[in-house]
C-alpha cells in the first residue's frame, strides 16, 4: 500500500518537473523580440565598439544555439542539456557557466536559511504552544505573546537594524560577505568560526523576523486541538499534563506545521534574496539579484527552475514522511 | 448498611457567564451503592452533563460553587489537583459521548491504552501490560489484535468498545456515562450498551448512565433521578417511577414517551425552562406546571421522601400519587 502510495507521489512530482521544464523553455520563445539581437545590441553599446553586422552574428550565434532549428527539435535539445545540467553560459560574466553560477551559491543558501529555518521552526513551534497551554504559568505566557509582535516586522528592516547596529556603530560583526578573505576553506576551526562569524546577523535576522509566523500558527493550532474531544479523554484517563500537551495536544498540532516547514523549505532558494542582499552573503538569491538586474537571462532562467525543481521535491520528501507522522493519510496501520 | 460508592450532598455548579453566574446544577444531593445502577434523565439544557462534569472536576468555565462530592468517603470538591488526577479512570471513569472523535488520531489503540496505566504508575513488564489489554479488548468483543490499529481504521462503535474497555482498565468503583451510545446507530447503540452493562457487572461498579431515551433507560437501570432546570425534582426506583410518578415533570415526560398504543399526536411539554440566570422564584417548574397553585409560584418545594427511596420536589405529590 505505502509502495503504490510512493509511487503515485514520485509520479505527481515528475509531472510537476516535466510541466516546469516545459513552460521555462516555452516562456522565453512567447516572448516577442529576439533576446539574442537585444542582448547583442546592448553588448556593442556598452562595448562601445563598431556596431559591425548585428543580424549576421545574430545568425551564427542562433546557428550555435541550435535557435535555427525546428521548435520540437530545439526542445528535445532543451531537455538533453538540462538532464545534462548544462544550462547555458552566464551573459554578464561570459565564460562563466549558469550551472557553476548556481553550485557555487547554492551551499552558502542551503546553509544559511536551511539553518535559520529549521531553528526559527523549533523554536517559534514550541514557542506557540507553551503560549497556547492553559496552564503555562501567566509570565510565561505573557512574555511568550509579547515575542509574537516580530511576526509583523517584515525581516529586511530587522537584518538592516542589525547589520547598522551590530556591523556599523559597534563592529561585533562583519557587514557582509559569507566567509572572511583568505580562510582556507575546510573542516578546520576557522572555516566554522568564520562561516558563523559571517552567518550571525542574517540568521538571527531570518529567526526574529519567522519565529512569530510558526508561533502564531502553532498556537492557532493548538487552541484548536485542546477544545477536541480526546483531549477531554485524555485528560478524564488521569493523564500526566506533560504527556497530554506533547501527545495529545502539540502532536496533533503539529501537523499543519510539517507542510508549512516543507513549503518553506521549497521555497529556500526564493526566500531571503532580500536577507542575501542586504548582507551581500554569496547566495543564490544575491546571484539572482545580480542577474536581473544585468539582465543575465539565462542565470535568471536556470536560478527560476531550480526554484520549481526544488519545491516539487521538497514537496515529493514531505508527501513521503506524513504518512509517518499522520496515519490517517494512507492507512499504512498494520 | 454499608457506606455508599458515592455521596453527592447539595451540590452547586454556576458557569460564568457575561451576565453573571448561571446556576447550571443547584442543590443537587443524590447517593450510590455499590454496584448501583443509576440513570439520569431531563431535558437538553437541565444540567446532567454538568454534573458529571462536576463529580470528574472537568468543568470548563464553571465551578463547583458548593456541595460535597464523597466517593468512597472522600470529598472531591477538597481535594488537589494532583491528588484528583490520580482519582480519575482509578476509581471513577469517563465513558464519553463523542466516541468518534474522543480517540487520539495519531496514536496506536494499544499506546492509548497503555498510557492509563503509566500514569497511575501501574508498573508491569511490557509483556504483562500488552497481555491485559489484550484482555481489556476481548471483554468489550474486539480482537486483541485491535491494539494495533489507529482509530481511524475502526467503526464507531468498535471506538466506543475501545472506550469502555478503557473506563474499566483501572478498576474503578464507579463509571459515569454521559449518553455512551447518542452518536451510534440504533442497532449498534443496543449492543454497546448491553456490553456496557456486563461489563459493569462483571467488575461490580457503579453507574451513572445519562441518557435521553427513558425506554432504553428503563432496561438498564434500578433507580433513575429527574433533573429540571438544574435540580434532581424526582429519584426512585425505575419501575416505581414508570408506574407512578410523583412530581408532574416527571409525568409529562412519560406521557411524551411515543408508543403503539397511543397514536395521538405526539405531545409535548409546551412552554420552555427557566433561566439559570435568573430562577423563578418558587418551584422552577410552575410556569409550566398544569398543577401549580400559590403556593408554588412563591415557595420552593423541598425534596419530600415519598414510599421507599421514592422522593420527589412536589408541594402536590400526594394527590399525584392518588390520582
Ligand atoms: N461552559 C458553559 N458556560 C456557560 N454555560 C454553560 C456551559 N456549559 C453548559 N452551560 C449551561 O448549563 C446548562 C446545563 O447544561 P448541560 O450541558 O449540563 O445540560 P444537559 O442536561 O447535559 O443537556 P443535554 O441533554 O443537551 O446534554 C445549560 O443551560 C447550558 O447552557
Ligand atoms: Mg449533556
Amino acid at each position: 500500500m505505502y509502495a503504490d502510495y510512493v509511487a503515485r507521489r514520485f509520479g505527481i512530482m515528475l509531472l510537476v518537473i516535466f510541466l516546469a521544464v516545459t513552460i521555462n523553455f516555452v516562456i522565453p520563445r512567447l516572448a516577442p523580440g529576439d533576446p539574442i539581437e537585444a542582448q547583442l545590441n546592448q553588448l556593442i553599446a556598452s562595448g562601445g565598439g563598431a556596431a559591425g553586422d548585428v543580424q549576421a552574428m545574430a545568425a551564427s550565434y542562433r546557428a550555435r544555439f541550435g535557435l535555427d532549428q525546428p521548435l520540437w527539435h530545439q526542445y528535445l535539445a532543451y531537455w538533453n542539456s538540462v538532464l545534462r545540467f548544462d544550462l547555458g553560459f552566464s551573459l554578464a560574466n561570459y565564460p562563466e557557466r549558469v550551472s557553476q553560477a548556481i553550485l557555487a551559491g547554492l551551499p552558502w543558501t542551503l546553509g544559511l536559511l536551511g539553518f535559520a529555518t529549521l531553528v526559527s521552526f523549533t523554536l517559534g513551534t514550541l514557542l506557540g504552544g507553551i503560549v497556547a497551554w492553559p496552564r503555562t504559568p501567566r509570565f510565561l505566557r505573557a512574555a511568550g505573546s509579547s515575542l509574537l509582535v516580530f511576526s509583523s516586522i517584515p525581516y529586511f528592516l530587522i537584518g538592516m537594524i542589525l547589520l547598522y547596529l551590530f556591523a556599523i556603530v559597534w563592529r561585533v560583526f562583519p557587514a557582509g560577505g559569507g566567509i572572511p578573505f583568505g580562510t582556507t576553506v575546510g573542516l578546520n576551526w576557522s572555516t566554522v568560526s568564520g562561516l558563523a562569524w559571517h552567518g550571525t546577523l542574517p540568521a538571527i535576522s531570518i529567526v526574529i523576523a519567522e519565529i512569530g509566523a510558526w508561533a502564531l500558527g502553532m498556537r492557532g493550532m493548538l487552541v484548536s486541538v485542546l477544545g477536541e474531544d480526546y483531549i477531554t479523554l485524555a485528560e478524564a484517563k488521569g493523564l500526566q499534563n506533560r504527556r497530554i500537551f506533547v501527545w495529545y495536544g502539540m502532536r496533533n498540532a503539529m501537523l499543519p506545521q510539517f507542510t508549512k516547514l516543507a513549503l518553506t523549505l521549497g521555497h529556500i532558494v526564493s526566500g531571503a534574496i532580500l536577507v542575501e542582499v542586504i548582507f551581500s552573503y554569496p547566495g543564490i538569491g544575491f546571484r539572482l539579484y545580480q542577474a536581473i538586474q544585468t539582465n543575465d537571462y539565462f542565470v535568471i532562467q536556470g536560478i527560476v527552475l531550480l526554484l520549481t525543481i526544488s519545491i516539487a521535491v521538497a514537496m515529493f520528501i514531505l508527501d513521503l514522511i506524513y504518512p509517518l507522522i499522520d496515519p490517517r493519510i494512507d492507512g499504512r496501520g498494520r | 448498611m454499608s457506606q455508599p460508592v458515592l455521596d453527592v450532598r447539595d451540590l452547586i455548579v454556576e458557569y460564568k457567564t457575561p451576565k453573571g453566574p448561571a446556576r447550571a446544577v443547584n442543590e443537587v444531593s443524590f447517593s450510590l451503592r455499590a454496584g448501583e445502577r443509576f440513570g439520569l434523565v431531563g431535558e437538553s439544557g437541565s444540567g446532567k452533563s454538568t454534573t458529571v462534569l462536576a463529580l470528574m472536576r472537568m468543568l470548563r468555565g464553571g465551578r463547583i460553587a458548593a456541595g460535597e462530592i464523597r466517593l468512597n468517603g472522600v470529598d472531591l470538591a477538597q481535594i488537589s489537583e494532583p491528588a484528583m488526577r490520580r482519582v480519575r479512570f482509578a476509581e471513577m471513569s469517563l465513558v464519553p459521548q463523542g466516541a468518534m472523535s474522543s480517540l487520539n488520531p495519531v496514536l496506536r489503540i494499544g499506546d492509548q491504552m497503555a498510557d492509563i496505566f503509566e500514569d497511575h504508575g501501574v508498573r508491569r513488564s511490557a509483556v504483562e501490560r500488552e497481555g491485559r489489554i489484550e484482555r481489556l479488548l476481548e471483554q468489550v468483543g474486539l480482537p486483541g489484535t485491535v491494539r494495533w490499529r489507529f482509530p481511524h481504521e475502526l467503526s464507531g462503535g468498535m471506538k466506543q468498545r475501545v472506550c469502555i474497555a478503557m473506563s474499566i482498565a483501572l478498576r474503578p468503583s464507579l463509571i459515569l456515562a454521559d449518553e455512551p451510545t447518542s452518536a451510534l446507530d440504533v442497532v449498534v447503540q443496543k449492543q454497546v450498551l448491553g456490553t456496557l452493562s456486563r461489563v459493569q457487572r462483571e467488575l461490580g461498579a457503579a453507574i451513572i448512565l445519562i441518557g435521553h431515551d427513558m425506554a432504553l433507560m428503563a432496561h438498564f437501570v434500578s433507580r433513575i433521578g429527574v433533573m429540571y432546570a438544574g435540580r434532581l425534582v424526582e429519584t426512585g426506583p425505575v419501575r416505581k417511577v414508570f408506574a407512578a410518578p410523583r412530581h408532574p415533570y416527571t409525568k409529562m415526560l412519560i406521557e411524551a414517551l411515543p408508543s403503539f398504543e397511543k397514536t395521538a399526536a405526539f405531545k409535548g411539554i409546551p412552554g420552555v425552562g427557566p433561566s439559570l440566570l435568573d430562577p423563578l422564584p418558587g418551584c422552577p417548574f410552575h410556569n409550566r406546571c398544569p398543577m401549580a397553585i400559590e403556593r408554588c409560584r412563591t415557595d420552593p418545594p423541598a425534596f419530600r421522601t415519598g414510599s421507599e427511596d421514592h422522593h420527589a420536589a412536589c408541594h402536590r405529590t400526594e394527590e399525584l400519587a392518588d390520582a
